[in-house]
């Protein structure tokens, strides 16, 4: 960075004395000439309000509706609750700017990848449905959804697509696979982004049990993510496993 | 004769490199070799306050960490008491699983403070939240304790944080504490 190693003599750009290659710091100055210098850190916390803001605001707002009676139980309600947290990404995302749109890049997708990541989806809801059904959780707890929510409503397959499928995967890889993933990777490693904001999708969903395979879903679009730089696998792969989880859900439901 | 060799080539007296004629600095670690007591002064000094302030964040690193085992334990014995003694299950099965999360969080501390004490903190603070929609009373309950949590989980976090600028600092000044992985 700070000296040119290209060629065989560099110089230092604090005094321009000669550097040789190898050396650390200038001789003649004592300059840093490491690439990595150790920057004075900003504080953790002020790295990181966006996502904990993000976090606790959509926290609330799905704890009111989940733990408390303002909500009642009707399609009405969750398409407000939905709407509202789908206004809160977009408005992070608006804020997160240019830093989103190389994840969204088409260039450099690989179709092998896209088929393994659709392969697995579909493996990995097949094997949650048979566990969820062994310890007796609705499966719709993986997407925040009761059973027999969209019964009521004029397409209930459509609404629950739209809903289920098509928003998750959008809206929420761009929040923990997107700006909440830039942020947090800001201060620390991307393995343990990964870990981060795995869990905190688990947690934000408020269904203890479904954290089981919650946080392993999370950990997988990370590394999707963190690995290829990119949000679409995570979105195909979100995308096909809720698909996967609605369809199961409305086979039974219908059977 | 004598004057010359030592002038020809200086050994760094803090990371032992050998400089050339010309450095005044130490090419490996900054050491002013050919500077005054005082700049060389200034040098160790530096070095020794960024070991205390890195022995400071670890001090407060280990301490976040002890809150996170002391929350598992609490978490343990609330889910036996509400099992055993109220019938309260479902209360015992995540009141068990939050312990044993929050033990994992305690053993990945160690790899990765940050990481580990930053999940603590938000999983702390998602559960106030969570009781305090269920029954907005409990907010009040051990409010001071609550905050003495808190508290000592932010400074885990910052402290983690920092303990990364120090550690590259020292290492590019080739001056690591010992006990440094």
């Amino acid at each position: 960075m700070q000296s040119s190693t290209t060629t065989g003599i560099s110089y230092c750009i604090g005094c321009g004395g000669e550097v040789r290659p190898g050396d650390r710091f200038c001789g003649s100055c004592g300059t840093s000439l490491l690439r990595e210098t150790a920057r004075a850190s900003r504080d953790a916390f002020s790295v990181l309000t966006p996502s904990l803001i993000f976090y606790f605001v959509t926290l609330s707002i799905l704890g009111v509706y989940k733990l408390t009676d303002v909500f009642d139980a009707s399609f009405e309600s969750f398409a407000i609750v939905s709407i509202a947290t789908t206004l809160i990404v977009v408005a992070f995302w608006i804020m997160a700017g240019k830093d989103l749109v190389s994840l969204f890049d088409l260039k450099g997708i690989r179709i092998s990848v896209v088929l393994l990541t659709i392969v697995i989806a579909l493996v990995s809801c097949l094997v949650v449905s048979v566990v969820a059904d062994f310890i007796n959780v609705s499966l719709y707890e993986t997407t925040f959804v009761e059973t027999l929510l969209f019964e009521d409503t004029s397409s209930p397959l459509l609404y629950a697509i739209l809903f289920t499928c098509v928003q998750p995967a959008i809206f929420e890889e761009v929040a923990f696979r997107g700006f909440l993933f830039n942020n947090i990777q800001q201060i620390t490693t991307p393995t343990s982004t990964v870990y981060i904001t795995a869990f905190i999708f688990g947690i934000i969903h408020l269904a203890i049990i479904s954290m089981l395979w919650l946080v392993p879903l999370g950990l997988a679009f990370g590394f999707l993510r963190a690995k290829y730089n990119t949000l679409w696998y995570g979105i195909i792969g979100h995308f096909t496993y809720n698909l996967g989880v609605v369809l199961i859900e409305y086979a039974q439901t219908a059977g | 004769m004598d004057a010359v060799s030592q002038d020809a080539f200086a050994v760094c007296e803090h990371c032992n490199a050998i400089n050339g004629p010309l450095n005044r600095y130490c090419s490996q670690c900054s050491f002013p070799i050919r500077g005054s007591e005082a700049e060389q002064a200034s040098f160790r000094l530096t070095v020794s306050s960024r070991r205390r302030f890195l022995d400071d964040a670890r001090q407060k690193i280990k301490s976040a960490r002890i809150v996170i085992l002391v929350l598992a334990g609490l978490f343990f014995a609330f889910g036996l008491f509400v099992g055993f003694t109220m019938d309260d299950f479902p209360s015992m099965v995540v009141s068990v699983v939050l312990c044993f999360i929050y033990l994992l969080l305690a053993a990945w501390c160690n790899q990765n403070p940050f990481g580990a004490l930053l999940t603590a903190f938000i999983i702390y603070l998602t559960l106030i939240l969570i009781n305090t929609l269920v029954d907005p009373a409990t907010l009040f309950h051990g409010i001071i304790i609550k905050i003495v949590i808190i508290g000592w989980l932010i400074k885990g976090i910052r402290s983690a944080h920092e303990a990364k600028g120090y550690l590259k600092e020292l290492q590019n000044l080739k001056a690591v504490p010992v006990d440094a992985e």
